[in-house]
């Protein structure tokens, strides 16, 4: 083991002694023993195995340990008084999702600024030099919920470049890209090497990147810090045990395709929200085979395996097992021949209990031994009695493995088996396919992996451009250039150079260019309108209260009175188009109509009303005017919901909350974040009900709704977690977030006296119809 | 008050009250499809819309929680189209108040069974009002409206008080909550 390099010439940027960290509720250090210092624009890659505790050393670094998360560092810890101020430190996490908190290009990069108390005339200026240096040539106000996995850390960056921060912290920044988006990263890692920047890189799949770094430190599988490394003696050191690891490795058992097809894709198309996701597909599974799908982020590589599976109808085309289309066969036949395993294995999770969900059924304190067994050969023994949710990422993707081994199935679909694992167990998940291939059994897997794909397919079909690009050998793939350029697969293989960027990244980037840059620049009529220029908060308090008070009408009067305050307010005012409005309300007409003859069927009528009795209803005009009454005040406010919803910028809304109505930031900038998460629900929600399906349960929500409904609970407890981690890191802590005057703002949502005036003049007609 | 929250919580909540929002949407179209007629039913099915009044405090334990979380949910009910316009986020400020009183009677200090279950009832208490007033409760003959009024407290108390506690102690066990005030052993954060 070799010392920590004594520091010479120019003075380090951080330096640790003895660093341990210890988590809250932890009775062991995850990492200790940590001595080393980084030097201004050096390079440093952190390595170690899973779970040694590369990302708890990096956050305590930053901070954020122990100031976003509980847990105590001991030993010294000295930063450099240049990057001991907020900002300073620029964090770049592993999921591209969960590290944004605003919806514009433009808003993110400000909202670090805001937190520097950056002034507003300079946030343009600083907006577009950060988007220059990473080469992210998009309009400065798209929206990034649609960028590559690529882009999205570019913007990342960029955030931290507008901060000048002067040490960057990249922790597996990759994991979750296609080839040509890492290499995207990469490009841009050397490249801020170039330009003196401080690095500090935790990442799995390296090699390409060792042209630029220059030390190694290297943590233990118990979070020891091993030593540092100069690049080149780690390279010795790694190679013999990456030498020794290759004699360990099974071969890969024979291809044994009996050529009789397992599962046929004919003429496989599909269409999604209107747009063609891929198209003409026709392909077949043999026994024995070992199929790998690639392919460039979003190409609809996991749609296709839902459709394998029987889980996504087809726009057109079917799948067959064994000659059976998938989709005439019921769930439970299907899924007895058919495994699929998610990329969240959560998703599959239906039990609390580990064992549990081994043994299929509640089993209560009493183990039977073969589900231990089970447990054991799987590495799970120990945690036979604690949640399947507590485990950890390697540990629920083998519990999730082997709770479909239990099944006999003849097709094996795997969505990205390898993601989130460390080596051990990647290599234990891959064996046990190895061996079920050599049984007869046909796998297919997802994956980005190209090593893992020339390790262990038979067979590779690479999905681009809405087709079946190419299917088949691994070995001749590898020499198509012009479809791994095509396919995002290329990079993987090249080493990252001093030259700047390169590489078919560009051409990623050229592609989605188009499709990015018509942001509509114009807005909406409606939000041009009076209404539209209306401050946010002010209006949606107004509309409130004028709904309230609508729905306190109780005769025809008050309502037709209200009803024209709210005619004029949406179209003389707020400039609606009747056509629209109606066409996107209309499905409420339905329920209107319901709630009408409700009323008319079953109001109790004062004495001197006529009825009629009918079956068991007691039908009355008196009834009908009653249900009128109720549909007509509720209508009106949901008029008003609409011209409050197309009239106002969501991020202005919540701006103003702070800015205007000097609502604590945490609270405001909070809710914003937490809102994107209502994009991805619609997805969330239709995998974890295929998930559902896949085990037979779709039924469950009625009777064990709790258990149901806790993978997607916990999942959003997580995701919600590294959100406020991510906007910690960007300086969101101390006064820019807990005083409204502790910031600065991008956007400036002016409270002017006529916003006021106009909701108390609004408020007092409605009080004034309501009352004469 | 709101300056105490962490960021964290706050995310959280708004997540927590997006789910909650989402199965309350899911909720407004079984319920149009329960007919009108069966007003047992249609009380026993009110609970359901108070949990994010019950689940987000019992978890984060900070005053004026089971407010917000239920106007956030409501908010969210309303952007996925529920079929009440403004009126949801009326009906979520009413039920968030009563959820907040219950816990404001115990003083912010006593999360158990009982103080969710009185949270439950209260939202559907606050929301009868405007049942009988908007949603025209005081059309009803006398006996079904009794018999309304009362499923509707039991149903609060259940769907909207004890459902909600058993999903944030189901959470509590997957260890997803341990960074949270409900991990802490039932204490309230100091205020």
């Amino acid at each position: 083991m070799s010392q920590p390099l004594p520091v010479q010439g120019e003075s380090p940027l951080i330096s640790v002694r003895d660093l341990a960290v210890t988590y809250d509720g932890e009775a062991n250090p995850s990492v200790r023993g940590c001595t080393f210092s980084v030097r201004r624009g050096e390079c440093v890659l952190l390595a170690g195995p899973s779970g040694s505790g590369k990302s708890t050393l990096a956050m305590a670094l930053a901070g954020i340990i122990p100031r976003s998360i509980e847990g105590v560092v001991s030993g010294e810890c000295w930063l450099a008084p240049s990057v001991a101020k907020p900002g300073k430190i620029g964090y770049v996490f592993q999921d591209p999702e969960a590290q944004f908190c605003m919806h514009h290009v433009d808003d993110e990069i400000a909202f670090g600024l805001e937190n520097l108390q950056v002034s507003r005339d300079e946030m343009p200026e600083r907006i577009a030099q950060a988007l220059a240096a990473v080469h992210l040539d998009v309009h400065p106000h798209a929206a990034h919920a649609r960028f590559s996995g690529g882009m999205k850390q570019k913007l990342a960056i960029a955030c931290a470049l507008a901060m000048e921060s002067e040490l960057f912290i990249f922790d597996e920044p990759t994991a979750n890209l296609d080839p040509a988006s890492t290499r995207m990263v990469f490009s841009m890692i050397s490249e801020l090497r170039k330009q003196g920047k401080t690095l500090l890189v935790i990442e799995h799949k390296y090699e390409a990147l060792l042209p630029v770094v220059d030390r190694v430190i290297a943590l233990g599988q118990n979070g020891e810090q091993e030593g540092v490394f100069s690049t080149d003696e780690w390279c010795r050191r790694t190679r013999h045990e990456r030498k020794v690891r290759m004699q360990q490795e099974i071969p890969p058992a024979p291809a044994a395709p009996t050529g009789e097809a397992a599962l046929e894709l004919c003429d496989l198309s599909l269409t999604y929200g209107g747009t063609k996701v891929w198209a003409g597909i026709d392909a077949q599974v043999g026994r024995g085979e070992w199929i790998a799908i690639v392919g460039p982020n979003g190409a609809g590589k996991s749609s296709l395996l839902e459709t394998m599976a029987g889980l996504r109808r087809p726009t057109q085309g079917t799948v067959r097992f064994s000659g059976k289309p998938v989709t005439s066969m019921s769930a439970r036949e299907r899924y007895s021949h058919i495994a699929y395993g998610f990329q969240n294995p959560e998703y599959q999770f239906l039990y609390e209990q580990v064992a549990d969900e081994m043994a299929g059924r509640v089993l209560g304190d009493d183990m039977p031994e073969d589900v231990l067994d089970a447990l054991a050969a799987f590495g799970l023994a120990e945690h036979a009695h604690a949640s399947p949710y507590a485990l950890s990422q390697g540990q629920k993707r083998r519990l999730s493995v082997a709770v479909m081994m239990r099944t006999d199935a003849d097709v094996w679909l795997f969505d990205e088996p390898t993601y989130g694992q460390d080596p051990a167990s990647e290599a234990q998940i891959l064996n046990r396919l190895l061996q079920l291939q050599a049984s007869g059994k046909s796998i297919v897997t997802v994956t980005h992996d190209m090593e893992l794909v020339q390790k262990y397919a038979t067979r590779v079909w690479v999905l681009a451009e809405g087709e079946l690009l190419y299917d088949g050998a691994v070995s001749e793939l590898l020499e198509r250039q012009d479809i791994l350029q095509r396919a995002h697969l290329l990079d993987d293989i090249l080493p990252v150079t001093d030259e700047g960027p390169e590489s078919s990244a560009d051409f990623a980037l050229e592609e989605v260019r188009g499709s990015l840059q018509h942001v509509p620049l114009q807005p909406s009529l409606q939000r041009r309108s009076p209404i539209g220029k209306w401050h946010p908060d002010v209006k949606a308090l107004t509309l409130l209260v004028t709904a309230v008070v609508c729905m306190c009408c109780w005769s025809f009067d008050q309502v037709g009175r209200l009803w024209v305050l709210v005619l004029v307010l949406a179209f003389a005012l707020g400039w609606c188009q009747p056509g629209k409005m109606m066409k996107r309300l209309s499905p409420l007409v339905i329920v209107y109509v319901i709630y009408l003859w409700a009323f008319a069927a079953n109001a109790a009528t004062p004495s001197g009303y006529r009825y009629v009795h009918w079956l068991w209803f007691h039908i009355s005009w008196y009834g009908l005017n009653q249900g009128l009454l109720v549909v007509l005040r509720t209508f009106a406010t949901v008029i008003l919901a609409y011209m409050l919803l197309v009239t106002t910028d969501g991020t202005d809304f919540m701006v103003g909350l702070s800015q205007s109505l000097r609502i604590v930031p945490t609270m405001s900038y909070g809710m914003m974040a937490g809102m994107g998460f209502l994009g991805r629900f619609g997805h969330d929600i239709e995998t974890f009900r295929m998930a559902r399906r896949v085990r037979g349960r779709e039924g469950w929500w009625i009777v064990r709704p709790v258990t149901y409904a806790l993978p997607l609970l916990s999942q959003s407890v997580r995701i919600s977690e590294r959100l406020a981690i991510a906007m910690e890191a960007r300086g969101f802590h101390g006064d820019p977030a807990n005083r409204w005057n502790g910031r600065t703002y991008y956007r400036h949502v002016a409270l002017r006296t006529r916003d006021i005036a106009a909701g108390g003049v609004t408020v007092a007609i409605a009080l004034v119809l309501w009352l004469v | 008050m709101l300056a105490k929250w962490k960021l964290r919580e706050v995310i959280l909540m708004v997540v927590l009250a997006i789910v909650c929002g989402g199965l309350y949407r899911v909720w407004d179209v079984i319920n149009a499809l329960v007919p009108t007629t069966a007003y047992a039913l249609q009380a026993a099915m009110t609970g359901f819309w108070m949990i994010a009044g019950v689940l987000v405090p019992y978890i984060i334990r900070r005053p004026v929680a089971a407010l917000i979380a239920e106007l956030v949910a409501a908010a969210v009910e309303l952007l996925l189209g529920g079929q009440f316009g403004l009126g949801t986020m009326e009906s979520g400020l009413i039920q968030g108040i009563g959820s907040e009183i219950a816990f404001l009677i115990f003083a912010y200090r006593v999360f158990n069974l009982s103080s969710c279950m009185l949270s439950g009832t209260l939202a559907s208490l606050a929301y009868l009002f405007q049942w009988y007033f908007q949603y025209g409760g005081k059309a009803l003959d006398t006996g079904t409206m009794l018999l309304s009024i009362i499923i509707s407290l039991v149903s609060g108390a259940i769907l909207g008080g004890w459902l909600p506690k058993l999903m944030g102690d189901a959470l509590k066990r997957t260890g997803a909550v341990r960074n949270y005030a409900i991990a802490k052993d039932g204490r309230a954060m100091p205020q």
